[in-house]
């Protein structure tokens, strides 16, 4: 379990990383909290020639206000984001659903950025981009887009990137103030990657319906999910019991699970309609109508 | 037999609570690990191992491995002088001989089979040229499931046998049929536990050097430094006394690390051979694919009972699924026999036949891991007793009343001809029911208000422990299995025991010295134990088996004795006093009753090594403070209790243990807190044994998790606390009245985990009870499912 020969070289800003990623284009990765790509490197499952090491680029944590939402550089490790109190109090789902990855020294490590490049299904960070309408920020040496959440996951760890972008931050978008949310997972021991796992945030208009719906599964597909299928079931509707039941139902049609080592397809279909049902309850519980 | 020495009432040490010697420089990082040990000069060796589970090697092509700039050897098989392993103490002559090639050749049947050796100046650069080398399997059809292997059609994987079966045998004792025909219930079912790891933090790992005065010097992380020396001097064939063997710190073994591995023989030859000091540690993923596994049981189990729960006759057929060869040196024994000579556990039922056999499949060898055999095999007699108990509206603890052996039955010898030392079943269940409010949580109701199902659930176990000649044979396994120990005095009076066996976590250190102490009369911090070290030790199997505290204690009870029987000869010589007057406390040498006179043990040995003319004379008492004796014991039966209490997310699965409270009598306690420590971490691993811990292999023979982010054991997050307690039967025929305590809790604790989610999900179904190990959140759905049919392999 020892990587093979790899040249490493440090990025000072993100112009340089850039650069460098252009010079070694297919050959290279970008190497931020290493809590994934390293473990991959010792298993020799990715054999990177260029590692470009983005972790010590000019204040690498940032998490900044923007009108629609919260900013968080890339390179921001996760338990920055996770004590930021501003990322906490405008959207404490995010904050939530970080406490759930891994443990905190992976989490000192690790980056928001990373996690989210990085794709793996079952991880928390992807799914909240597509809970949270999330943008991201993706560079070139020639070029800078900006590309929703909706359209950046392909399939299993892998992305729309190409191979000379970075991602170079993620707005995570902040939901209506009056909205609750709600975060369930399933792991046999805290901090292992979950079985399946389902976030949702509601909002209700003065009249008790609901005006604002988002589910976002994980660990149930190739890629996280967003259920727009459970959403519509909501909007505009009154949320009895009755209704959030069969809307949560709604998972099992759209989620294409695997069997693995852990758990069946079917135990997975299962779980992501019970834990889609009880974030519902717990968003409908933190909602406030006004 | 001799009559076993009974220690004074009034010992100082002995059930003292200390805390271990051993502790500070492991928690401040200053202890040593094999892979500390350096070396000038030292290689690193990286092994290719095999990627198929049965497969011919068609060719192996060593060119372009070879033409790496900085590779400096690669061996195969063919290099070796010795292929195979050859001794194998203590098993038996019907078992077929299906040992594991140093190197595997001609055929692979595992994945994680060495198959080459590479040296190097780094492990990194090993790796790449491990990645060099090219080879072409044939793929042969690999088993999985061990009644698959056990088929007359199937595909051999030693074509010397005539079966995958490599051992069987029956017994039968008593009226079987008379006792199940007579019978009010009988109940069968087939039970199947996982295969696990014992996993511990440091993985295996050996540095070997050849001296320039030609010795041999070899560090492994082991538990049985003499039993290494040996077997390197055997298959090497050098002199057994050029060879030095060190165990230096040993993060963990629990039986994984009594063996034999072929790397163990590899590394000595490749130093031997090329006269250059090397190393190999073994990554984990080399560990979960190439370190033994242990037990994966099949087992059909039939038990009779009559109406009052009077267990009446027993019927097993135990499949041991032992991988793809025996292991060294316990063999493919190493579960079923146990398991069925410790049937009976607790109980007096007479009429017992059961069947074991041994048979081959493509994985990992099995070998010894704490509660050898008897985490299955009594899982499997509890989970039919908790079902019976269901359809005969009867408690578990009803039944286990019903069929405990008495307080004073003891000596009892069990329908399988174990001879039970001790013990008080009825007071030892009844404090762990008082510790665990049993009665109070049977009467809650099953569902919490948000929606989890409480359930509580109790075990009992008999732990055969101080593996000796003695042990071993009522276990079933005719192996000679003892230690010795030196106890000795230098001239500043301080004492030194020189050990065979070897703390890697149990503690010797603190309480052999505990013992040493209180036969002395000299201040425990005047005892200091040299273990892990073939130069400075006694020769000694080692640290397994339940067994350090018995036969370490008892040997340096009978060495202590000796030396202060010689001290006290001295001193009455130089106080010209009655040697039966006199008496050794705190250091100090005095007239029983008075203090008056006296000297301390310090200046009565400086005048033994440096004082003729006040010693005794030579002829009359020879000046040596030093005793060396050897101690193998008969067999000593330890006993338990566990309760668990958890709540279950009927929805997931998910179990959360609320609560764990064991109870554990293993006689006299040299250090209850060493004890306690016993009894949490085997309790860690039984739940894990019991939740979580699976390898499993696919129908192709790859092992699906060989990672530790797939394969789950217990951790900080998952357990409560463990909360002990002790009842204190001493032995009344080993030396200090102890039994052993290692193993207990994964005898049981898995059993109560079950039992309590068995009366979890009692509301939904009362029949429904676990048939399998582990018994994950998927298990769980299967089981309130009605889905519970164990799968084999």
């Amino acid at each position: 379990m020892k990587p093979a020969k790899f040249d490493y070289h440090r990025a000072e800003n993100l112009q340089h990383a850039c650069t460098l990623l252009k010079e070694h284009g297919d050959d290279a990765k970008i190497l931020a909290g290493g809590q994934s790509l390293i473990a991959a490197m010792n298993f020799r499952l990715a054999t990177p020639s260029v590692l470009i090491d983005v972790s010590n680029v000019e204040q690498p944590n940032l998490v900044v206000d923007e009108q629609s939402g919260v900013r968080v550089k890339a390179t921001t490790t996760q338990r920055f984001a996770e004590k930021h109190a501003g990322l906490r109090r405008r959207i404490p789902v995010l904050v939530h659903a970080i406490e759930h990855i891994s443990h905190f020294q992976v989490r000192n490590k690790g980056t928001v950025g990373g996690s989210i490049a990085h794709a793996d299904p079952a991880s928390e960070l992807p799914a909240m981009s597509l809970l949270l309408d999330a943008e991201f920020a993706i560079a070139s040496a020639t070029n800078k887009t900006v590309v929703p959440a909706e359209d950046f996951f392909v399939t299993y760890m892998t992305t729309s990137l190409q191979a000379d972008e970075i991602l170079s931050s993620v707005l995570f978008r902040e939901p209506p103030q009056t909205s609750g949310w709600g975060f369930h997972e399933i792991t046999q021991r805290a901090g292992d990657f979950s079985l399946a796992g389902s976030a949702a945030i509601v909002d209700l208009d003065n009249d008790g319906k609901c005006s604002y719906a988002r589910v976002a599964l994980f660990g149930v597909d190739a890629t996280p999910l967003r259920a727009r299928e459970v959403e519509d079931a909501l909007l505009g509707n009154q949320c009895s019991p009755e209704l959030i039941k069969e809307a949560a139902a709604g998972v099992r049609g759209i989620i294409d699970p695997e069997t693995d080592v852990h758990v069946t397809e079917e135990y997975r279909r299962n779980a992501a309609e019970a834990l889609t049902l009880r974030a519902l309850e717990d968003a409908l519980g933190r909602a406030t109508t006004d | 037999m001799k009559k076993p020495i009974v220690l004074g009432g009034a010992t100082k040490y002995i059930g003292e609570s200390r805390k271990r010697t051993e502790d500070p420089q492991i928690l401040m990082g200053q202890a040593k690990y094999v892979d500390d040990i350096k070396i000038p000069g030292m290689l690193e060796v990286a092994f290719l191992r095999s990627t198929h589970g049965h497969a011919r090697i068609k060719s192996l092509n060593l060119e372009k491995a070879r033409q790496h700039p900085d590779c400096l050897r690669i061996i195969t098989n063919d290099d070796l002088s010795i292929g195979f392993t050859t001794f194998i103490p203590g098993t038996r002559g019907t078992l077929k001989p299906v040992f594991m090639p140093f190197i595997g050749t001609g055929k692979v049947r595992f994945v994680g089979e060495i198959i080459a050796a590479v040296v190097a100046p780094s492990r990194y650069i090993a790796e790449d040229i491990v990645e060099l080398i090219e080879v072409e399997y044939e793929p042969l059809p690999a088993y999985n499931d061990v009644e698959e292997a056990m088929q007359p059609d199937a595909v051999l994987l030693h074509e010397e046998l005539d079966s995958n079966i490599y051992y069987s045998d029956s017994y039968s004792s008593g009226d079987v049929d008379k006792a199940f025909t007579e019978a009010d219930l009988v109940v069968s079912e087939k039970i199947a536990t996982g295969r696990t790891s014992a996993a511990p933090m440091e993985t295996r790992g050996v540095v070997a050097a050849w001296g320039w005065d030609d010795t041999l010097s070899v560090w492994s992380s082991t538990q049985m430094p003499y039993f290494l020396r040996t077997s390197i001097a055997l298959h090497l064939g050098i002199p057994e006394q050029i060879i030095r063997v060190v165990a230096p710190t040993v993060g963990g073994g629990f039986g994984q690390k009594a063996h034999f591995f072929p790397e163990e023989f590899i590394l000595p030859w490749l130093a031997k051979e090329f006269k250059q000091p090397v190393k190999w540690i073994e990554d984990r993923r080399e560990h979960l694919l190439g370190a033994s596994h242990a037990k994966q049981c099949t087992i059909y189990m039939s038990l009779a009972f009559k109406n009052d729960g009077a267990l009446v006759g027993m019927k097993i057929r135990n499949i041991c699924d032992s991988g793809a060869y025996s292991q060294n040196p316990w063999s493919g024994l190493i579960e079923s026999v146990p398991a069925n000579t410790g049937a009976p556990g607790a109980f007096t039922v007479r009429n017992i036949e059961f069947e074991t056999v041994v048979c081959l499949t493509n994985k990992m060898n099995t070998g010894a891991y704490r509660g050898v055999g008897w985490s299955a095999g009594c899982y499997a007699r509890e989970m039919v007793m908790t079902k019976a108990a269901r359809l005969l509206g009867l408690d578990i603890t009803d039944l286990y009343r019903k069929n405990f052996i008495r307080a004073d039955e003891f000596p009892y010898t069990t329908a399988t001809n174990q001879t039970y030392d001790s013990g008080d079943y009825h007071k030892v269940l009844d404090k762990c029911l008082e510790a665990s409010d049993y009665s109070q949580q049977k009467t809650q109701p099953r569902l919490t208000k948000d929606g989890k199902l409480r359930g509580t659930g109790v075990s009992f176990f008999v732990e055969q422990t101080n593996w000796g000649s003695h042990s071993a044979r009522e276990s079933g396994f005719p192996a000679t299995l003892h230690d010795s120990t030196t106890v000795e005095m230098d001239p500043s009076g301080k004492v030194t025991v020189k050990s065979g066996q070897f703390s890697h976590g149990q503690g010797q250190r603190t309480t052999l010295a505990q013992v040493a102490a209180d036969v002395l009369g000299v201040p425990f911090e005047d005892v200091k134990v040299l273990d892990g070290d073939t130069a400075t030790g006694s020769y000694g199997m080692g640290t397994f088996a339940s067994r350090s505290a018995v036969i370490g204690g008892g040997s340096v009870i009978r060495a202590a004795t000796d030396v202060r029987e010689k001290l006290l000869k001295i001193a009455a010589h130089v106080m010209e006093a009655n040697e039966a007057d006199l008496t050794i406390e705190d250091g100090e040498i005095f007239v029983k009753g008075s203090r008056d006179i006296s000297k301390t043990v310090a200046e009565i040995a400086f005048i033994n090594y440096y004082d003729r003319y006040s010693r005794p004379d030579e002829d009359e008492v020879e000046p040596v403070l030093s005793s060396t004796r050897h101690y193998d014991p008969p067999a000593a039966y330890a006993n338990g209790s566990h309760a668990v209490t958890i709540e279950l997310d009927p929805q997931t699965g998910i179990i959360d243990i609320k609560r764990i409270v064991a109870v554990e009598d293993c006689g006299n306690m040299i250090n209850p807190k060493v004890v306690d420590g016993q009894m949490r971490g085997g309790a860690s691993q039984g739940i894990g044994m019991g939740l979580m811990e699976s390898l499993d292999y696919d129908e192709n023979g790859q092992l699906k998790n060989a990672s530790f982010m797939d394969f789950l054991m217990p951790n900080a997050v998952t357990l409560p606390d463990i909360e002990c307690e002790h009842v204190v039967t001493p032995s009344p025929i080993t030396e200090g009245g102890f039994k052993g305590a290692g193993e207990a809790a994964m005898l049981s604790i898995h059993v109560a985990l079950s039992n309590a989610l068995a009366d979890a999900l009692s509301d939904h179904d009362g029949t429904l009870v676990p048939l399998v190990t582990p018994i994950g959140p998927q298990q769980v759905m299967d089981l309130i499912n009605n889905e519970n049919q164990p799968q084999a392999g």
